[in-house]
Order: C-alpha cells, then sequence, then structure tokens
C-alpha cells in the first residue's frame, strides 16, 4: 500500500492483487458484507473500493483509472484494520436496507436511546459483532446505524457528533 | 445612521421600494431545510414531520423545501438520517439553473460547506461524478461530513485554488459544466448573519472581484464547448456581480443564456455609476431579500463557446 495517506488507492479483485496495493481486496471487503449482513456483492456493482491510509475503505460510486491524492472520494465504508471489521454509520445508512442477517429492528423507545449513544440491554440470538439497527418511522423502516451486540448490550456507535440530545 | 442604511443606500436607485428592502434587511431570516432525495423521499419526510411533531410550512415554491419553526433542526431524527440539509431558499436556485443531469461530471469550484454540491447531486440522482473543490482546509470537514451523511457517492473532494485548479489527477480534459459559487462580501446574508458588513469596503468589493473573475474564468476554461457555468454570489455589489461576468464576456469565451425562476427577481444591471456593461447581462438575475422574504442572490447563466 502507498505509505503516503492523502493517496486513495483501488481496492482489486483477488486475481489482478497487487504487492504495494491495498491492504485487502474488493472480493475480500464484499465477502465480508455478504457473510456478516447478507448484502449480495452485485448492490455494490457499480461502485468501487478505495483505500485511504491502512484499512480505511471508502465507496465510490464510479470508477477513476488510477490512484489519486485528494480529500475525499465517495464515503467512508469501512474499518479494516481492526480484527472485526466495522462498517461506518453512514455506510450502514446507505446500504443497510438491503441487510438480511445481523439486522437489530428497535421499537421507537428504543430508537430514541440508540440515537443518543445510550447502551441497551436486550437478549439477540444473533452473532455477537456489529450489527445494522433498524427502526421505523411513520411505518417506514428507517436505517439509522451501526451498533456492537456483545454480552447482551447493543452498545450504539453513532458517532458523538451526530448523537441526538433529546431531553 | 446604521452599517446597513450606510452602505445599502448605495442601491437605493436599484429599488422600487427602499425603505421595505431595509426593514426586510433588518429581519432575521426564517430557518429552511431542504429534503435530501437521495435518501427519502418528500412523502416520507413529510410523515415524518408529522409523526415527530416538527412544525414545518412547505415553501410554495420548492416543494422540496420546508421552513422549519423549530430551534435546532439538527437534533432531530430525520437530519440524523440525513434526510434534511438546512439550506436557505434562495442557496438552492443556482444548482436549480445549472440543471445537471444523471452521468455529467460536474465542477463545483467553492464547494464547502456543501449545501450546493449535495444538491446537485440530488438532481442527478447520485450518479455521475462531481469535484467539489475548495481552498479553505477548515472548512473541508464541514464539506466532507455534509456529503457523507447526506449519502453521496459521487463526489471527489478537493482542496486547491480554485485560479489554479488542475485536472491532472483525472482522467478526463473538461466538465461538462461547473458551479462557481465565489466567496463574497455576503451583503445578501444581512439577515442570517447581522454582523456580515463589518469588514466591508470598497476596497474589499475590488479585491474579491478580481479573485472571483479568476476563478470564473478558470471555469470557463475547463467546461467543455456548449457546457454551462453558473456564477453565483449573495451580495448585492455590481463590482461582484455584473462587472465580473461583464469582464469575462469581453474575453470572448462565453455568451449569457436567459433562464427563468421560480420566484420574483429583477434583471442585471447594464449600467452602474456611469459605467456601461455589455447588455446582454440583463439576463442574469438579481434576487432582493424584499422580492420574496429571503436573503440576496446573484445569477448568471454562461454557456462556453
Ligand atoms: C459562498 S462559499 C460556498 C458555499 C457552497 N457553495 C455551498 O453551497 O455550501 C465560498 C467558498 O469559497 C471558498 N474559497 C475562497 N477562495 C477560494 C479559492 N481561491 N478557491 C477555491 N475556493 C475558495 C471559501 O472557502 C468558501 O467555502
Amino acid at each position: 500500500m502507498n505509505s503516503k495517506s492523502t493517496t486513495f488507492d483501488l481496492l482489486l479483485t483477488d486475481t489482478a492483487r497487487q504487492k504495494n496495493q491495498s491492504s485487502v481486496t474488493r472480493s475480500e471487503l464484499l465477502d465480508f458484507w455478504n457473510d456478516r449482513f447478507e448484502i449480495p456483492p452485485k448492490i455494490f456493482k457499480e461502485y468501487t473500493f478505495w483505500e485511504k491510509g491502512y484499512g480505511k475503505i471508502w465507496v465510490f460510486k464510479g470508477n477513476l483509472s488510477k490512484s489519486i491524492q485528494i480529500e475525499a472520494l465517495g464515503l467512508r465504508f469501512t474499518t479494516t484494520n481492526q480484527k472485526s471489521w466495522k462498517p461506518t454509520t453512514n455506510a450502514v445508512q446507505k446500504f443497510g436496507h438491503h441487510a438480511r442477517k445481523n439486522v437489530l429492528s428497535l421499537p421507537p423507545d428504543q430508537v430514541l436511546q440508540f440515537v443518543q449513544g445510550a447502551p441497551l440491554h436486550m437478549d439477540w440470538d444473533g452473532t455477537p459483532g456489529y450489527v445494522v439497527v433498524r427502526g421505523n418511522l411513520s411505518d417506514h423502516d428507517i436505517q439509522i446505524g451501526v451498533g456492537l451486540y456483545s454480552n447482551g448490550i447493543l452498545h450504539s456507535q453513532i458517532p458523538k457528533s451526530r448523537q441526538l440530545h433529546l431531553s | 445612521m446604521s452599517e446597513i442604511t450606510s452602505i445599502f443606500s448605495r442601491y437605493e436607485p436599484l429599488l422600487e421600494d427602499y425603505s421595505k428592502f431595509l426593514d426586510v434587511c433588518n429581519t432575521p431570516l426564517p430557518y429552511v431545510v431542504r429534503i435530501n432525495t437521495i435518501k427519502t423521499t418528500i412523502q416520507k419526510s413529510t410523515s415524518a414531520f408529522s409523526d415527530l411533531s416538527i412544525d414545518v410550512t412547505p415553501c410554495d415554491w420548492n416543494p422540496l423545501l420546508f421552513q422549519i419553526n423549530n430551534s435546532s433542526p439538527g437534533n432531530t431524527l430525520p437530519y440524523l438520517l440525513g434526510w434534511l440539509h438546512g439550506q436557505e431558499e434562495v442557496s438552492s436556485i443556482p444548482p436549480l439553473v445549472l440543471d445537471p443531469l444523471p452521468g455529467d461530471t460536474v465542477w463545483d469550484a467553492c464547494s464547502s460547506p456543501g449545501s450546493k454540491t449535495s444538491q446537485l447531486a440530488a438532481l442527478m440522482d447520485d450518479t455521475g461524478f462531481i469535484v467539489a473543490n475548495d481552498s479553505n482546509l477548515r472548512r473541508m470537514p464541514a464539506l466532507r461530513s455534509n456529503l457523507e451523511r447526506l449519502g453521496v457517492t459521487i463526489a471527489a473532494i478537493t482542496h486547491s485554488d480554485a485560479r489554479h485548479f488542475s485536472l491532472k489527477p483525472f482522467d478526463f480534459n473538461t466538465f461538462d459544466s461547473a458551479l462557481v459559487d465565489v466567496p463574497c462580501s455576503g451583503e445578501g446574508t444581512i439577515r442570517k448573519n447581522p454582523r456580515a458588513l463589518q469588514k466591508w469596503s470598497l476596497k474589499q468589493l475590488f479585491s474579491l472581484q478580481k479573485l472571483q473573475f479568476s476563478i470564473l474564468r478558470r471555469a470557463i476554461s475547463l467546461v467543455k464547448s456548449g457546457g454551462t457555468v453558473v456564477y453565483s454570489t449573495c451580495t448585492f455589489s455590481p463590482e461582484e456581480n455584473e462587472m465580473v461576468v461583464d469582464k469575462i464576456l469581453s474575453e470572448g469565451n462565453c455568451t449569457i443564456v436567459p433562464f427563468n425562476l421560480p420566484i420574483v427577481s429583477s434583471p442585471g444591471l447594464i449600467e452602474w455609476e456611469g459605467i456601461q456593461f455589455n447588455p446582454s447581462l440583463n439576463l442574469c438575475k438579481r434576487i432582493w431579500p424584499n422580492q420574496n422574504n429571503t436573503g440576496g442572490f446573484f445569477i448568471a447563466k454562461l454557456e462556453v463557446k
């Protein structure tokens, strides 16, 4: 991978993988989304994925022919520099409606807790780890963000700056 | 005499009802949000407003805009979900005039904090390519977080001086169109920011004019022949508006094209303080705060030769 963290490098498919390019491949990334959330790779057909800085993956609709040094390209998608890969809030808000596994649907009162960053105690029989947190607003499903479920607690991963302050 | 009265007296000859203009300038602007069609629909948002008891008044000329009577619209669930973006009514006009199509490659020369960039992306159904540029590093985080929250996946953010913007990092040579929403003296934002005129001076208008002209000229040179460039400011001063456009026309690489607006406006000036401009400048539009109870704006639509 390019050492300059200002550079976006394209994630290539396994076969095209080159040395000194990205730290993960497109296929590994799409496998993760498919395994964890059952979002099939075809959903991302029009998108390319880019790494800027180790393990920080961005999603961009379209393609560019070469690595590029800019401030942003599409939106941050997944962090792969930790043991459990972690989707971003914005990625889940954008693509979470396709998820069919490891989705937690919260009732309205818990949605209000979750968006304020509060941990929620609950029983759930899914695999511990990152989950898509869904709610309902005016009879429509809403994709709120990412939660981390472990030991009977759902920890809100809504970034501090995005959390609501409701009285 | 207040700052407003002493500075704005130069515009008295341009206004039919100058005292009403002054009154409106002294009245705070209502807070308006735009529905982000990348992540929601008008119907979903209006149901959410009513179910969450968010008090809104629809804006009569644009079904995507709502006046929101809530002291902190950023602290609501629809905002967290990226359904809403706080954007003044007049600020939503330049992207509508540019009218990009899905699939276009668009340059947003001065884009922070991304209100118009995200609106352009919505108009393009988040399909195509937008290069959102700004020269101010401190304004980058807001640009980035707005575009991400609003679910825009077709934008590349660049940090450079628009006057010297280079297409080198990219694999194309021209844009289909460009939005040139330049830094300006901000006279038209007085209702939002009563201190907007604190740094006002004629000297400042002329130094901004120089910067605005160079940015506009760069945009004209980067857009394909037949492509559109929209030039806009949130100020009244002819120095930053008609004079900039008049100067670019005299270089001979673009023409002014007519356009209609869904709100009341006045034609661009063809003369100011004894200086005559190209007569086609009357095709530009000025929006005065008292015409529609908004902020002030100037818009020119240009076609590259
Ligand atoms: C009127 S604001 C743009 C508002 C933005 N278009 C929006 O709708 O959210 C003007 C912007 O121009 C930027 N700017 C100033 N000088 C510039 C230059 N030389 N090149 C590029 N951007 C510049 C400022 O940092 C500022 O963000």
